[in-house]
């Protein structure tokens, strides 16, 4: 019986570990492999490198840039869904005849590929899009949503925190819905108002959702690349290359694999780092409220 | 259960590191004779594929089905990139990686495969004679891949209404005239010259500044290579300042670097500008386009007025796999696919390229298509610029770098100097 058990379980097991090893684990080593030499991805024989592709990509400006550019997005667009994420699970929460109707209009863009949201997007703020003709329609200025540096790393920005706002509501109505009703009921005996009553129960008692939504949209931002791709490639002039986007320019675009994989190395620790650093933070402050 | 969790790992690694091995290329192993020989009939060749809007799904079956009846016993399964990246050279590298190699590839980087010891070397034999300087793609004295088309690129397409209503009777032919061209287009409130922020950025600079170097030096990237010559010498940064002084003086369409490829073609059919560099191929939307004015063409200028197309002579085409295991089908379909007049007549088009054969085919052109035969006719060979050869295949991705010059001007961030001089230290740092 026993025996029959462990089988069981070792059956059961199986494909998580099967699926672990093929696709993450075995990956991550190859990579690391990879970066240690100068392989362009096709060639049958490639030559030991050392720390030559990190020393490289250490003094790269490019890559300090698309580091730049893609810690800018991925905290301004953490920061601003978490905001925008806890105001609309707030609002939703609420029953009402129309509550399922907007709960469904917020996720709905989560449904679609990012891919065809950058295609739907640009055509609408591109130099000749929807939006830049009714702006002329109205005597307004074209805007360069695309062909400003600044501007074009604003935008990519604003539709990440657009296309994943619904998911972010989705895991604090869920968490919202946890809290027990009679906390409020308590605190309201006691006099508190709306303000008070978020601020006392229900902020401390998203913790959890918090600690979840902030690590989920910080690592998912750091590896933005579909919306630059379809959006922008990586311009005007490189202003928009986040280092995901540089990764696959530089490893399948200027066939250096190598040099690519010790990007990827980089961009693995960078990110690994500060997902420990925030999971660790957010945890203690979970303890410290709940 | 310390060992049968051991067990079970050492079982999923082994299972892992297996799947990961792939397949093995017999041929390249030695075990090629421990197969059984197929039969002749049995013969099945693998192809990938090229889809695009004008090279269709239908295109490629329909001439598969003619070469199988014409060759009993051939078999052919095509195969196609999941996507369009331009190029078919990241979905070959993956299943060269693999060892799933097609036994022919169309419209490759050549020279990228051969470096890779991937492509069989194409016999010269009467076939491939019938095409005109076939030799031009051949890299260290042997050819790989079956081509005969030219696709000339250094073209300007233009609004011949704008132009008329500028008072501009005659094509620029050097800098100066479509300098004087633009300057009477502007003056009439009309976009002189239109451009886009993507690829089109880098290709349109290149196609304005290239003809003047490269006429001049039909080997330049080779020497490039050989550092015989540099971006950063007096030709080149008197090109670049001409075109850098085209932006500055607001010739080409604001809000360029806002939007695409597909996006500027359809402001030039709208006729929101006068003048659209760009390749051959833009000829065949032209082709069905709705639209109240007529389009002509002219070759890019050169500095002296001497006509100079640049663009594809002979390249993309079909190529053979190295390691295929029925060499002779493979190479056969790849000839069938390029030489067989009907095929090749069709091929001409569907994606409006020119015959290169010694007794070139003409197919039905529009009066536009028939305008870029005659450029033809009066040019010389011509040699590829940007990423194509020029004497040789410039160091991967330097097109990504002529974009960001290119952007760079028009954006106003970047002085000539420093942009040629980025171009030069691209190709010494990805020169390895």
């Amino acid at each position: 019986m026993l025996n029959k058990d462990r089988w069981s379980y070792a059956l059961m097991f199986s494909p998580g570990i099967l699926i672990y090893f093929a696709f993450l684990l075995i990956p991550i080593i190859l990579l690391v492999y990879y970066s240690f030499y100068n392989w362009d991805g096709i060639s049958p024989s490639y030559q030991f490198a050392g720390l030559s592709n990190y020393t490289e990509a250490f003094q790269d400006k490019g890559f300090r840039r698309a580091l730049l550019v893609t810690l800018f997005i991925a905290v301004v667009s953490t920061f601003f869904v978490n905001v925008l994420g806890i105001a609309f699970a707030v609002l939703l929460n609420k029953k009402g005849r129309m509550t399922n109707f907007y709960r469904s209009v917020f996720f709905f863009p989560l449904l679609l590929s990012t891919v065809s949201v950058g295609f739907i997007w640009k055509s609408i703020l591109s130099y000749n899009g929807l939006l830049n003709n009714l702006l002329e329609q109205l005597g307004a200025e074209r805007i360069e949503f695309f062909g400003n540096p600044n501007l074009a790393v604003l935008t990519i920005t604003f539709l990440a925190i657009w296309q994943s706002t619904g998911f972010i509501i989705v895991i604090y109505l869920a968490g919202l819905q946890s809290i027990p009703g009679s906390l409020y009921e308590a605190v309201r005996i006691d006099g508190a108002n709306r303000w008070q009553q978020f601020r006392h129960i229900t902020f401390p008692m998203l913790a959890p959702a918090f600690t979840m939504s902030i690590i989920f949209m910080f690592t998912g931002s750091m590896r933005e690349y579909d919306r630059v791709a379809v959006l922008t490639y990586g311009g005007p002039a490189g202003a928009t290359e986040t280092i995901a986007y540089q990764v696959v320019k530089v490893g399948f675009g200027a066939n250096r694999l190598s040099y690519s994989a010790s990007l990827a190395v980089y961009m693995l620790i960078i990110v690994s780092l500060l997902s420990v650093c925030l999971t660790v933070y957010l945890r203690r402050r979970e303890e410290k409220l709940l | 259960m310390k060992k049968w969790f051991a067990l079970c790992m050492v079982i999923m690694l082994a299972a892992v590191l297996a799947a990961c091995g792939g397949k093995t290329n017999n041929s390249s192993t030695g075990e090629k004779g421990t197969d059984p020989e197929p039969a002749a009939k049995d013969v099945e060749i693998v192809f990938q594929s090229w889809i695009t809007p004008n090279l269709t799904v239908e295109y490629y079956d329909n001439l598969i089905k003619k070469f199988e009846s014409a060759n009993p016993g051939i078999k052919v399964k095509r195969i196609q990139p999941p996507a369009n990246e331009g190029n078919p050279d990241s979905y070959l590298k993956t299943l060269l990686a693999s060892g799933d190699f097609p036994d022919v590839v169309q419209n490759a980087t050549i020279q990228m495969f051969v470096d890779a010891d991937a492509l069989l070397e194409i016999p010269i034999d009467d076939d491939i004679k019938k095409i005109n300087n076939y030799e031009a793609e051949m890299i260290d004295g042997k050819l790989y891949n079956i081509s005969a088309i030219r696709q000339p690129q250094s073209l300007i397409f233009y609004n011949k209404k704008l132009f008329a209503e500028a008072g501009i009777t005659s094509t620029p032919k050097s800098w100066a005239e479509l300098e004087a061209a633009a300057e009477k287009l502007k003056a009439k409130n009309i976009t002189p010259l239109l451009t886009a922020g993507d690829w089109t950025a880098g290709f349109t600079f290149s196609v304005m500044t290239s003809p003047t170097i490269y006429k001049d030096n039909k080997t330049w990237y080779a020497d490039r290579f050989d550092n015989k010559v540099k971006f950063t010498d007096a030709n080149w940064k008197e090109a670049a300042a001409y075109y850098s002084n085209l932006i500055e003086k607001g010739y080409f369409n604001k809000g360029a670097l806002s939007i695409d490829y597909t996006a500027v073609e359809q402001e030039f059919l709208k006729g929101k500008g006068a003048m659209y560099p760009m390749g051959s191929w833009f000829s065949a939307a032209e082709a069905v386009a709705q639209k109240d004015f007529e389009v002509g063409v002219f070759a890019t200028p050169t500095k002296d007025g001497t006509q100079y197309l640049l663009g594809g002579e002979n390249a993309g085409g079909y190529a053979v796999a190295k390691n295929s295991k029925n060499p002779e089908a493979a190479l056969k379909f790849a000839k069938f696919m390029m030489l067989d007049p009907e095929a090749h007549k069709g091929y001409l088009q569907a994606d409006a390229l020119f015959s290169n054969l010694k007794e070139p085919l003409k197919w039905e052109m529009s009066p536009l298509q028939t305008e870029i035969y005659e450029l033809l006719l009066n040019n010389p060979p011509m040699v590829g610029h940007m990423n194509n050869k020029v004497g040789r295949v410039p160091v991967a991705g330097i097109q990504d770098q002529y974009n960001k010059v290119a952007q760079n001007m028009m954006l106003g961030d970047m002085d000539v100097e420093k942009g040629m001089q980025s171009l030069d230290e691209y190709w010494d740092k990805h020169n390895k």
